[in-house]
């Protein structure tokens, strides 16, 4: 738009589309004609604001034949490109773009964007950028629903990145709601979309840097519209909640699946603390003059609820926080000052916005329909007058106002026996009756109520903060109980104090370790991403089902589980699944399958993946473990140890196992990861029906259940998730192996036996088998008696850090401290196992997980 | 004065420069030399308490301690400079020290034989490291010989005596 003459029309242009509802065709319709009288006059010029206005006429005619998926989000998007031509004064979009061509250049935010905010940004995008992933998985599965709350989260990310200055991140946004209009075959929507999808969560890690994207978004945009099979949008509505047939904005039957309803939650909950924050602004405003940083605050908020409200499709707030925010900004560029009619207004905004959100919330509690607030196109009208600076607007007094406000307070019940219809004092500025409420049709039957979960924001480091202090009071509540003079103490009250104290105490640590919990889900919906682009590149048609991505585990045992996960799935798609016609040829359904599940089972979580492939080749693991002589080559082993093979990492480099049959890529790596999140990983696998991998791992980190035993002067740890049972050994169930190997025979089976007097080099305990306990642990699938002198108690421990100074501590796991202050050293059970399982499976100076084997298992 | 020359002790290019060592230093006894740590790295000086052993970790890890709450390993400096291992007595404290290094701070316990005081040494009167000949690793840890009166104290990098070579090496073979 070079021609400067044009910018009054444009002014005006973006002025009546931000008055104009969805609804007001009369408005919209003239709008459409200015815009064309624009266009024309832009020449044929093709640049960019020239391209604006012509989608932006483009989206309005689609609202106006009633073909716009959202006419309101539509509506706003076309205001919003338009306001963003104004602003960008001389140059627009394109343009400007081009005068800073540094794709991952350095970014450079407005002033009044301060970390936090963009912290907060960034961090929400991020989600969004997820849940955009699954809508897009979804839409791939048909879901009728997906599409529209992807182009909700595409626009709200648009509106947000927008404010922000976010130029790359808008424009390609935009160009994605563009897109969705289209009609292209599924397949190639599907992969630009995903492309796009990339694109973002790329741009907004270079955004977290600071950077702007490697790949500017007009480039992303053009990769996007470079996709075959453009006719420009006839708009093919998917099955809609929304009739076509009435544009009116009757209200909206809420069809809020738990996912939203959740969202709802926190918006309801946020929005409340923002209307707070904006009361206490405007209430240190009155009588003084605004300072800025106020003003970005108020229209911060409103911003921030006008984009989540917009996603959840309730218009009215929507509309309401629109028309604020607009105003509010003019106040931020100085075009008006907050005063007097105008601070009346945001207070009056505020009211009514706290009122639109209790309908929301009794909407959503009660299963009613959500019903429209009569009061609100006053409000709107009112608000845009101010903008506008129509004399009459401002005239108009508050007092009448907010007297209407308050006889429609709460809305009104459209049930039998309801208020009666409320009026209001001010026509709409189109002169056009809006719909009542209670003119619509009866309510539909109205769902089952649901309660709407309330939240706080809590600072992570918070609350690890709050669950190592709830560690420390477990200990000093242990030492308690167990004090030597407190133990002795018989009175009764006292008894029954500590009794409440304990329980108290566990309570307590019930409560910290959930705080931390969080559903494994957003992992999961990652690996349903990876599934879908392996499938894709290998050829195999494949499909991930999940189940119990609910499920709550520690908040960073997620993120130490993905990795592990993405090299299983990988290697479960890559060598776990057959090609289509090898699977036709076996009689399975030619798509295959992995599931992957989380569940808990007896205080652990467990993750399940689970394929229906051909099973691992027992013989060409075992072959290529004799070849590599970790197996002796006559011993008979069991399925079990053979299956545990592919974790070591003999086994583990691709060409052989590709020989071999696949699996193993990298398995030690997911041992190993595992076995530091103290989880265990079992594999089995049938021929022909596919292999199971079940990862079993504690529900926290930080705390266990264990057993202090006495072996000499020390004393250690041994956690009761491993321990089978203890027992006392006769000299009938002592039997040797090669004259020095120790073994026990418990109830008919002859189990390997650990002096850990001997391993750890502990002099003073008891040598005698017989005078000594036998604790039976199973660690990686296999059970070793471990020899002590006596179990002292059974206690909860908070598993501390051996020391950074310590590189490696073998056998051991972590240490404690225990009741009497001192440190005691927490046993690594499935290290033992596996050392001592190799020496007797597997031999002599076998070499297994690069531990070497102690003297003191190999002279047992 | 920038941050790295308030820290004595801390040797970041890795060649001794005498005025970069300049500073306060918390002295004490080994056997009957006297030694230097960079008061910035040492946190606190603790009664000698009961360590816990830890298994089959290097000679010179006597083992770990409970630091209210927070276990800390305890590691014997006579050991770690091949000195024999001798009866603690009233003298013997523990030097807690936190290093920071490049991947992140670590706390630990030094076993010594006797603190003494606080020497502040101008650079004026410290001396490069002797050369000791290559099979001397002990001549790795000194970053200066101070010369106090008639005093000699060495003046120790800390962060080579906690990441030590001989550590690496045995976790090297265990990993």
């Amino acid at each position: 738009m070079e021609d400067p003459a044009l910018r009054p029309l444009l002014e005006d242009i973006v002025a009546r589309s931000l008055a104009a509802t969805a609804d007001d065709r009369a408005a919209l319709e003239d709008i459409v004609t200015r815009l064309g009288d624009l266009i024309a006059k832009c020449g044929d010029e093709d640049d960019g604001a020239r391209r604006v206005f012509v989608a932006a006429r483009a989206n309005l005619n689609d609202v106006l034949a009633g073909e716009a998926l959202d006419a309101s989000a539509t509506l706003a998007s076309v205001v919003r490109s338009l306001a963003t031509v104004r602003d960008a004064g001389e140059s627009p979009p394109a343009s400007r773009d081009a005068e800073d061509p540094s794709p991952g250049g350095p970014l450079v935010l407005d002033e009044f964007i301060d970390e936090e905010i963009f912290g907060n940004f960034l961090s929400g995008a991020t989600l969004v950028v997820e849940e955009i992933e699954s809508d897009i998985l979804a839409m791939e599965a048909d879901d009728p629903a997906a599409a529209r709350d992807l182009r909700g989260r595409v626009h709200t990310l648009k509106g947000d990145s927008g404010t922000l200055g976010l130029r790359d991140l808008e424009f390609v946004c935009h160009a994605l709601e563009d897109y969705l209009d289209r009609e292209v075959p599924p397949a190639a929507r599907i992969r630009a979309l995903l492309e796009a999808r990339d694109w973002m969560s790329g741009a907004l890690e270079a955004h977290a840097r600071m950077r702007r994207p490697e790949e500017p978004g007009e480039a992303m945009a053009a990769r996007l519209f470079a996709a075959p099979a453009e006719s420009p949008s006839t708009a093919p509505v998917p099955a809609s909640a929304e009739a076509p047939a009435t544009p009116t904005a009757g209200p909206k039957a809420p069809v809020w699946d738990e996912d939203t309803l959740e969202v709802i939650g926190e918006f309801l909950q946020e929005s409340e603390e923002g209307l707070a924050r904006v009361d206490e602004i405007l209430l240190s405003l009155e009588g003084s003059e605004a300072d800025p940083e106020s003003v970005n605050e108020l229209f911060r908020v409103f911003h921030t609820m006008k984009g989540v409200a917009s996603f959840l499709g309730l218009d009215e707030i929507t509309r309401l926080a629109h028309s604020t925010e607009t105003l509010l900004n003019l106040v931020r560029t100085h075009e008006r000052t907050l005063d007097g009619a105008l601070l009346e207004l945001v207070f009056d905004a505020t009211e009514a916005t706290r009122r639109l959100r209790a309908a929301v919330r009794s909407s959503v509690e009660t299963g009613h329909e959500l019903e429209s607030d009569a009061a609100l196109p006053a409000l709107l009208d009112r608000l845009e007058r101010c903008r506008t600076g129509d004399p009459e607007g401002e005239a108009e007094s508050p007092g009448s106002e907010s007297a209407t406000s308050l006889s429609i307070e709460p809305s009104p019940d459209p049930s039998p026996g309801g208020r009666p219809e409320p009026t209001h004092g001010n026509g709409p500025l189109s002169g056009e009756p809006r719909p009542v409420p209670s003119a619509a049709a009866p309510p539909k039957p109205g769902r089952d109520g649901v309660r709407i979960r309330q939240t706080v924001k809590v600072d992570v480091d918070r609350v690890d903060q709050l669950v190592n202090m709830i560690g420390e009071l477990v200990i000093v509540e242990s030492m308690l109980v167990n004090a030597a003079g407190v133990a002795e103490i018989g009175e009764p009250r006292i008894r029954d104090y500590l009794g409440q104290l304990k329980k108290a105490t566990r309570d307590l640590q019930d409560v910290g370790m959930r705080m931390r919990m969080v559903p494994v889900r957003s992992v999961f919906q990652k690996m349903a991403r990876m599934v879908r682009d392996l499938s894709h590149r290998t050829g195999k048609a494949v499909r991930l089902t999940t189940a119990g991505e609910w499920t709550e585990m520690d908040r960073s045992m997620v993120e130490q589980i993905e990795d592990p996960l993405v090299h299983m799935i990988r290697n479960a798609v890559d060598h776990g699944i057959e090609s289509p016609d090898r699977r036709s040829a076996a009689g399975k359904p030619p798509v295959g399958e992995i599931r992957l599940s989380a569940y808990h089972e007896s205080g652990n979580i467990v993750i399940e993946i689970t394929d229906d492939g051909p099973g691992l080749n027992r013989n060409a693991i075992l072959e290529k473990a004799r070849a590599n002589g970790l197996i002796g080559e006559t011993e008979p082993v069991s399925d079990a140890d053979v299956f545990d093979l592919i974790f070591a990492p003999g086994l583990s480099t691709a060409a052989r196992v590709t020989e071999v049959s696949g699996r193993g890529v990298g398995m030690d790596v997911v041992k190993r990861n595992i076995k530091a999140m103290r989880g265990r990983v079992n594999v089995s696998s049938e021929p022909g029906h596919g292999t199971r991998f079940k990862i079993v791992l504690p529900l926290t980190l930080a705390i266990i259940d264990g057993m202090l035993v006495a072996c000499g002067p020390e004393r250690y740890v041994v956690p009761i998730l491993s321990i089978v049972e203890s027992i006392q050994v006769d000299a009938s169930m002592h039997r040797t192996m090669g004259g020095k190997h120790d073994m026990v025979e418990v109830r008919g089976e002859l189990l390997p036996l650990v002096r850990i007097d001997r391993l750890f080099g502990v002099e003073g305990a008891k040598s005698e088998i017989t005078s000594g306990l036998v604790v039976i642990v199973e660690g990686v699938g296999r059970k070793v008696g471990l020899l002590i002198d006596d179990v002292i108690t059974q206690q909860q421990v908070v598993i501390k850090n051996v020391g950074e100074g310590i590189e490696s501590t073998p056998f051991v796991s972590g240490a404690a401290i225990l009741s009497d202050g001192l440190v005691g050293l927490i046993l690594n059970v499935e290290e033992i196992c596996s050392v001592v399982s190799n020496r007797t499976a597997v031999g002599h100076g076998a070499v297994r997980e690069g531990v070497a084997v102690p003297e003191a298992l190999l002279a047992g | 004065m920038s941050e790295s020359a308030d820290r004595p002790g801390e040797n970041v290019a890795g060649e001794a420069d005498a005025a970069n060592c300049a500073g306060k230093y918390m002295t004490f006894k080994l056997t009957n030399e006297c030694y230097g740590l960079g008061i910035l790295d040492v946190r606190e000086i603790i009664r000698l308490m009961d360590i816990t052993p830890i298994p089959r970790v290097a000679g010179h890890i006597s083992g770990v301690i409970n630091l209210r709450g927070s276990v800390i390993p305890i590691m014997d400096l006579r050991v770690r400079f091949g000195m024999p291992r001798t009866e603690p007595t009233d003298q013997t404290v523990i030097i807690v020290v936190q290093h920071r290094g490049r991947d992140g701070g670590v706390t630990m316990g030094i076993l010594v034989d006797e603190v003494m005081e606080v020497l502040d040494i101008a650079a004026g009167q410290i001396a490069p490291p002797p050369e000791l000949g290559d099979s001397e690793a002990f001549a790795d840890f000194v970053l200066g010989v101070g010369k106090v009166e008639s005093r000699v104290v060495f003046l120790l990098d800390i962060g080579k005596v906690i990441h030590s070579p001989e550590v690496l090496e045995i976790a090297g073979a265990r990993t």
